[in-house]
């Protein structure tokens, strides 16, 4: 990761959202809200991944960026210029993918590249590079109503890479890309980062691919922002589990439980198991060696200890629940005061 | 043949791709413009179009060669038997024979006189172009939205009405340069028509006057059109509801708007164009070629040129102004 920093180490921040909000009227006349004082950061040189479900905001929010969708409150800052004031200085240093690829189908995806080009000045060879780029080179003179979706989607890429951009907009790039096209996906943002010093926002809902990809994420729910952290940090957060089989699964219990440890008997694939979680008050995640040290003294020897760590998908169900519960309470809240 | 996975690691990034936009400076106009008229001209169906346009022209003004002849002899015996035809029925069944009638009135001329003649197929040519100006600019104003385009422009170009603005002009002068130019291949061809298949004259300072003050007028209605089929696809962000609109209003607005509405306004769309198109000026209503069919009307009450174009800039005003206020007021979606 190469995030710029300040002097005093914290990330120098490109893009600030800072209690932005968002309604749109819809075609039934209901008010419905996208983005519910949506806050979030984008720090300079990461890429940042934007989780959350379908309709929680997620291209609102970037719409709101592109100057798209105007806000109905709040502030959003790009490149120390504060939205939709400075659009234009801010639309210069943007690409964006929006909403998915969009061309003319008659054209060729070169022909389609080149016509984006004209509106920012690219040569005919800077179009030919970033097709090589994306590495659409050798399809570059075929109809794009002719390219797989993983293709559209890449040449869409290259559509947001034309303008020069230093910060990079990407709504949903993965969808409907093939294995190997996630991989080369993935590959050309972190170059995109290392080699040119660009920002990404890059929003998703393939969560593994984010947690590979990304430096720093946030998670949107109902429009808001419920967690906003470096992918290392949130990590960190996640509690890690462990899975202790052994053969005196009754003793082990009786151990791991008399030290403050959860031992939830289980049957996995490989027969009984405890699943084992480390008492609320300790300050670390749980490496394994507490607990096979604490096992071995009572002479009860596991065959196997496996430490599974939180993965960004067990980070935004907690996170996801933890809202929806905390978004329960507070609905629940009025009617026990009336 | 390039497949979707076979997809090779990316190259070094090429130095020409360096960051650009540092100064900050807006998207220059000349490069907005360039970009727009480039795509407008892109799709497939704007080349077959150019290459279309004249041929439908050539084809329409070499069968002024075809029709016409300088035999007027034929004509003549032609009309003497079917005068002695109706004065033979006439005693048939006991009719009073008309007063006045001859054989005269049953001449067909076959001769292409560029003096009369030319004046309407001028407007039969402009009429066609303003038809097909309107599906145009509401093809061209819909389909970057169908396709999301719009999305990508409005992105880099945070100014909606210097977009709006640049699009509807290009396309309204596309429409127009299309015109002139069909106007321009059709003249000598029709006097082609004329010195082979029959008579130039007349043509002197007044008719030449008129013809241009014909031919700028087509070229304006056509442009004025093409912008009402563009602002009617911004509005709706739709070419297919654009089209179903212009449907609609041709369907209905003989009983909507028969006689009603502010003068200029009061005419059908049909009306508005003949009145815009009309050689009236030049050519008395007696020696009009219009006698009926849509918009002859608009002639026989005496409607100008001038209310034409008030009716057309009626329709287009609002709709125009309602368009830009959706475009650059509301979110892109």
């Amino acid at each position: 990761m190469s995030v710029t920093g300040t002097e005093g180490g914290a990330p120098e921040i490109l893009v600030r959202f800072d209690q932005v909000f968002k309604s749109f009227r819809t075609s039934r006349g209901r008010r419905q809200v996208a983005l519910d004082g949506f806050s979030m950061s984008v720090p300079t040189g990461a890429v940042v991944g934007l989780l959350g479900p379908n309709g929680s905001g997620k291209t609102t929010a970037l719409k709101a960026l592109l100057g798209l969708a105007r806000p109905d409150r709040g502030t959003i800052t790009a490149f120390g210029r504060e939205l939709p004031a400075d659009q234009r200085f801010v639309a210069r240093r943007m690409g964006a993918l929006i909403e998915g690829p969009a061309f003319t189908g008659s054209l060729t995806g070169e022909h389609n590249l080149r016509l984006l080009g004209e509106l920012h000045g690219a040569r005919r060879d800077e179009v030919a590079d970033v097709l090589e780029l994306v590495g659409l080179d050798g399809a570059a003179h075929r109809s794009y109503s002719g390219y797989s979706l993983g293709m559209k989607q890449r040449l869409g890429v290259a559509a947001a890479l034309i303008s020069r951009p230093d910060l990079l907009v990407l709504d949903e790039p993965m969808n409907g890309l093939d294995p190997e096209a996630v991989r080369h996906m993935r590959e050309l943002l972190k170059r995109l980062r290392d080699e040119r010093g660009m920002t990404v926002v890059v929003s998703s809902h393939i969560l593994s691919e984010v947690e590979l990809v990304s430096d720093w994420v946030t998670i949107v729910r109902n429009g808001r922002v419920i967690c906003d952290a470096s992918v290392p940090e949130l990590l960190a957060r996640g509690t890690s589990r462990l899975v202790v089989r052994v053969h005196d699964a009754v003793t082990a219990r009786s151990v791991l439980t008399d030290h403050g440890y959860t031992a939830v008997p289980a049957f996995g694939p490989a027969g009984a198991e405890l699943q084992v979680e480390p008492p609320a008050t300790r300050p670390t995640p749980s490496d394994g060696s507490d607990v096979l040290r604490l096992l071995t003294e009572r002479d009860v020897y596991p065959r196997e200890l496996v430490v599974e760590s939180a993965s960004l998908e067990d980070i935004y169900v907690a996170a996801v629940r933890a809202a929806d519960a905390a978004t329960a309470t507070a609905r629940q809240e009025p009617r026990h005061g009336t | 043949m390039a497949r979707d996975r076979a997809v090779a690691p990316p190259p070094s990034p090429s130095p020409s791709l360096s960051p650009a936009g540092a100064d900050g400076e807006p998207l220059p106009w000349r490069r907005l413009a360039r970009a727009e008229l480039l795509r407008l001209r892109a799709p497939r169906a704007m080349r077959y179009a150019g290459i279309g346009l004249p041929l439908a022209i050539i084809a329409f003004g070499l069968s002024k060669l075809l029709l016409h002849d300088r035999d007027t002899a034929t004509a003549w015996r032609s009309a003497e038997e079917r005068y002695a035809a109706y004065l033979a029925d006439a005693q048939t069944h006991g009719l009073p024979v008309g007063s006045g009638l001859t054989a005269r009135n049953y001449f067909r001329d076959p001769r292409y006189l560029m003096e009369t003649l030319s004046f309407g197929d001028l407007r039969t040519v402009d009429t066609a172009l303003a038809a097909a100006a309107v599906v145009f600019g509401m093809v061209a104003g819909g389909a970057d939205w169908s396709s999301r385009v719009m999305l990508t422009l409005a992105a880099a170009e945070p100014r909606r009405f210097r977009l709006f603005a640049t699009r509807a002009l290009l396309v309204a002068a596309l429409s127009m340069a299309a015109t002139a130019a069909a106007g321009l291949l059709l003249l000598p061809l029709l006097l082609l028509a004329a010195f082979t298949r029959g008579s130039a004259a007349g043509l002197d300072g007044v008719y030449w006057a008129a013809l241009a003050s014909q031919y700028a007028r087509g070229v304006l209605l056509v442009g004025l059109l093409c912008l009402l089929g563009h602002a009617l696809a911004m509005l709706t962000r739709k070419a297919s509801v654009a089209l179903a609109i212009g449907f609609l209003y041709l369907a209905g607005s003989d009983q909507i708007f028969a006689g009603r509405g502010p003068r200029g306004a009061e005419y059908a769309m049909d009306g508005l164009v003949f009145a815009v198109l009309n050689e009236k000026p030049v050519i008395p209503l007696a020696q009009s070629d219009c006698i009926a069919g849509p918009g002859c009307e608009a002639v026989h009450v005496d409607l100008t040129a001038a209310d034409g174009f008030l009716g057309v800039l009626i329709y287009l005003v609002p709709v125009l102004l309602v368009a830009l206020w959706r475009f650059t007021r509301t979110d892109i979606t």
